[in-house]
């Protein structure tokens, strides 16, 4: 009997399984080799099968057949002039939106079409239930479940193929190409086009194309049309926005076809998620529950976690005058001095620090397991638009919460200069998770059960902070300009201890390592220089420094040197303030460092102190990227505003409050 | 379809996928697949709020983790 040779095209998106079915279709009867003129590979195959002897062609990879990329035009050109019989479309069953975009371009060509839907077994396990018969009826095209990898569906694939084939049935567009509102314009187009283009192009498809932009459509037609192209060209330019509705029709149709022919199961989580969502991320609802969430955390945290501050600070300072007591006489003054009065206090008091941030970690923990803490960004960002805020404006200040360094590497979302460089220089007045950290523990020391409404005091004032900057920079540098902001908010689900527990080791091993060098060397440092030369804190060098500093710590309502030394110290690392407090007013069993700094500064001192700490110079992991990405003029112009505004600002505090407090 | 999507961008709100999604009455997918639509073809231009340094930051989901945003 004489076999019957046709030609058949497979393509699919990337990663769809293309060459799992082609190998197993065409076995060894293949060949490799490149597009030609191109470094693209082509893959043909021969099926054997009953009297039929089909060609296969793998087309490239790709995702759509518009001009775009060279996988593109070779698949589309392929089709065009080469002319297969059969064009068999590979879906994803796990991304069918995707998958079907493909898919309507290739039906433009009106070329008979075969779906094989692939990843079926994925697609199954994810809880998506395809309605095979449906999607046949309305695409009146034959669909074939396939798992490629386990060679499932592929006979069926190559049988409807040869019906397909033997049917002869042209294929019709199960969609309308373009929106009634562009139909003149489509028609028009098509009156010049026609009789102007080469054969194998089919006219409607080329017309659509032209309509919808294509460069590739849009040269050859410069080409072929010559002195009618201007003709075209009108046309074109009065509807330059057209592709909007011949592309977003491709789309509503998709949707429709996937909302009629896919269900995939709406899981409890989702309908629990959307009805806490209702208040938790409303504009002003969520914006007061964070509030509210917040202050129970602080709250929490410094119920918790004092008693034992205070009971690790005695145990510290207890094992460091053991230790010195008996290791004093085999060491020398300076270094027994050096290791348990300068390396052993300052960490001791970092190691103090401890149980707060253990219980900060674990109760944020918990907001981040259960879904809540990826909210934040989103209710903050809804309402600062609320108040009339562009996005750009304080997108930077956000991450400043976390660090300054991205706060300020995310100002490259900003093109103008000026913006840009005006949103460096502001970032580091966020207060990051250092300084935060450091005001969690200095906050109980100076203000004892007060303290967790000082904290949310100063976190408010930040914010206002955020307010008036974002409202300054909306009202002149990105006025008129828009943004929106779009995020995946996860479903929420129960807190699993075992996550939060790695979330808190995770977090206080990198506080651990941080205590164990950085802030130990600047601790050793201090203590030197605060024993330099003669060993009494008043007659040391650093002391003689700290003193020219006087005239403004005590506007300030800073009682003495030591103070304003320890904010230069948290120039090196945010956390150094601790240390150095610890080191310079030397802490005992009897009395802590809350007992010692709350016997020297008044409440107005205090909080003038923890705002200034909170304003102060950005570290130097900051300054240097600041410099890398705004230039020493930058730099030095933010040094000296943080120094300037934090200095006033602590003026301002301790004047004004202390007239009340007086 | 794209049009619609760019009038609710253009109300420069923050947004969430779902919400975009519910009130397009389609799917998340696409709804992403939009976006992509949109920028493919320059009408809106994304940029990812997240850097890698924020990978150490224990309170990065709080801030832009999984955010996009999209300017005209
Ligand atoms: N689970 C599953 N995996 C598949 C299926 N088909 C292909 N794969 C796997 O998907 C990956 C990509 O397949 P491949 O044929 O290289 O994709 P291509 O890029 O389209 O050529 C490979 O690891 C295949 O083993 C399927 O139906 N189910």
């Amino acid at each position: 009997m004489q076999q019957k040779h046709f030609k058949v095209a497979l393509i699919g998106q990337p990663n769809v399984g293309k060459s799992t079915v082609f190998n197993h279709l065409t076995g060894l009867n293949q060949h490799v080799g490149n597009w030609p003129g191109k470094t693209i590979e082509q893959k043909t195959g021969k099926i054997n099968y009953k009297d039929y002897v089909i060609e296969i062609c793998d087309l490239p990879g790709t995702y759509s057949l518009t001009s775009n990329s060279e996988e593109e035009r070779i698949s589309r050109d392929f089709i065009i002039k080469e002319k297969p019989e059969i064009v068999i479309v590979l879906l994803n069953a796990t991304s069918l939106e995707r998958s079907f975009y493909l898919l309507s371009e290739v039906l433009l060509l009106e070329v008979p079409t075969i779906l094989g839907i692939n990843m079926a077994d994925i697609a199954k396990a994810n809880g998506i239930e395809i309605n095979y018969s449906m999607l046949e009826e309305k695409l009146k095209i034959p669909a074939v479940e396939l798992v490629a990898s386990k060679n499932l569906g592929l006979y069926e694939l190559v049988e409807k193929t040869i019906e397909v084939y033997e049917k002869k049935q042209k294929s019709v567009l199960p969609f309308s190409a373009i929106k009634s509102t562009h139909k003149r314009e489509l028609d028009e187009l098509s009156e010049i086009l026609n009789g102007r283009i080469p054969k194998p192009y089919p006219l409607k498809w080329f017309s659509v194309k032209l309509l919808e932009g294509d460069k590739e459509i849009t040269e050859l037609s410069k080409k072929w049309l010559k002195d009618k192209w201007n003709e075209a060209h009108k046309i074109l330019e009065r509807h330059e926005d057209a592709y909007l509705d011949i592309v977003g029709s491709r789309y509503e149709w998709i949707s429709e076809i996937i909302s009629l022919t896919v269900k995939n199961q709406r899981p409890q989580e989702i309908l629990i998620t959307d009805r806490i969502d209702r208040y938790a991320t409303h504009p002003y609802w969520g914006m007061a529950l964070l509030l509210v969430i917040a202050a129970t955390i602080f709250s929490l945290t410094y119920l918790v976690a004092i008693p034992i501050v205070n009971l690790l600070s005695s145990g510290i300072s207890l094992l460091q005058s053991f230790l010195k007591d008996t290791f004093q006489s085999y060491l020398s003054p300076f270094f027994s001095g050096l290791l348990f009065d300068g390396v052993f206090g300052g960490a001791g008091m970092v190691i103090a620090f401890f149980p707060t941030l253990v219980f900060f970690f674990f109760f944020t923990g918990i907001l981040e397991d259960v879904g809540y803490l990826s909210r934040i960004a989103y209710i903050m960002d809804n309402f600062m638009h609320r108040i009339g805020l562009h996005g750009k404006s304080f997108l930077p200040f956000f991450l400043g919460f976390g660090c300054n360094v991205p706060a300020i590497l995310g100002t490259r979302i900003i093109e103008e200069k000026k913006a840009r460089m005006l949103t460096i220089v502001l970032s580091p007045f966020i207060p990051c998770t250092a300084r935060l950290a450091v005001l969690t523990f200095l906050a109980p020391a100076f203000f004892g059960r007060y303290s967790f409404l000082v904290m949310l005091a100063l976190i408010m004032v930040n914010l206002f902070a955020v307010f008036l900057i974002g409202k300054f920079l909306s009202k002149t540098l990105f006025k008129g300009e828009k943004s929106a902001f779009i995020m995946e908010l996860p479903l929420y689900h129960m807190p699993d201890f075992k996550t939060i527990s790695i979330y808190v080791y995770e977090n206080i091993k990198s506080f651990i390592a941080k205590a164990a060098t950085i802030i130990i060397l600047v601790a050793g440092i201090v203590w030197v220089l605060a024993n330099y030369p003669s060993g009494n804190i008043e007659e040391s060098i650093l002391a003689s420094f700290g003193k020219t500093l006087e005239p403004l710590g005590t506007l300030m309502g800073f009682p003495d040197w030591r103070l304003s030394v320890a904010l230069l110290t948290s120039f090196v690392a945010k956390e150094n303030t601790v240390a150095t407090l610890g080191i310079l007013y030397g802490v005992s069993p009897e009395t802590g460092l809350s007992e010692r700094v709350s016997s020297v500064l008044s409440f107005p001192a205090a909080l003038s102190f923890l705002i200034v700490q909170m304003l102060f110079i950005p570290c130097v992991a900051s300054v240097a990227v600041i410099r890398q990405e705004a230039g020493w003029r930058w730099t030095f112009l933010s040094i000296i505003l943080s120094l300037f505004v934090s200095v006033a600002a602590g003026i301002f505090t301790f004047q004004i409050i202390g007239l009340f407090y007086a | 379809m794209l049009r619609k999507l760019l009038e609710i961008l253009k109300e420069g709100n923050a947004l969430s996928a779902r919400e975009i999604s519910l009130s397009m009455g389609v799917n998340k997918e696409m709804v992403a697949l939009l976006l992509e639509e949109l920028e493919k073809r320059g009408l809106i231009q994304s940029s990812e709020s997240h850097s890698s340094l924020c990978d150490k930051c224990h309170l990065n989901s709080a801030c832009k983790k999984g955010g996009k945003r999209y300017t005209f």
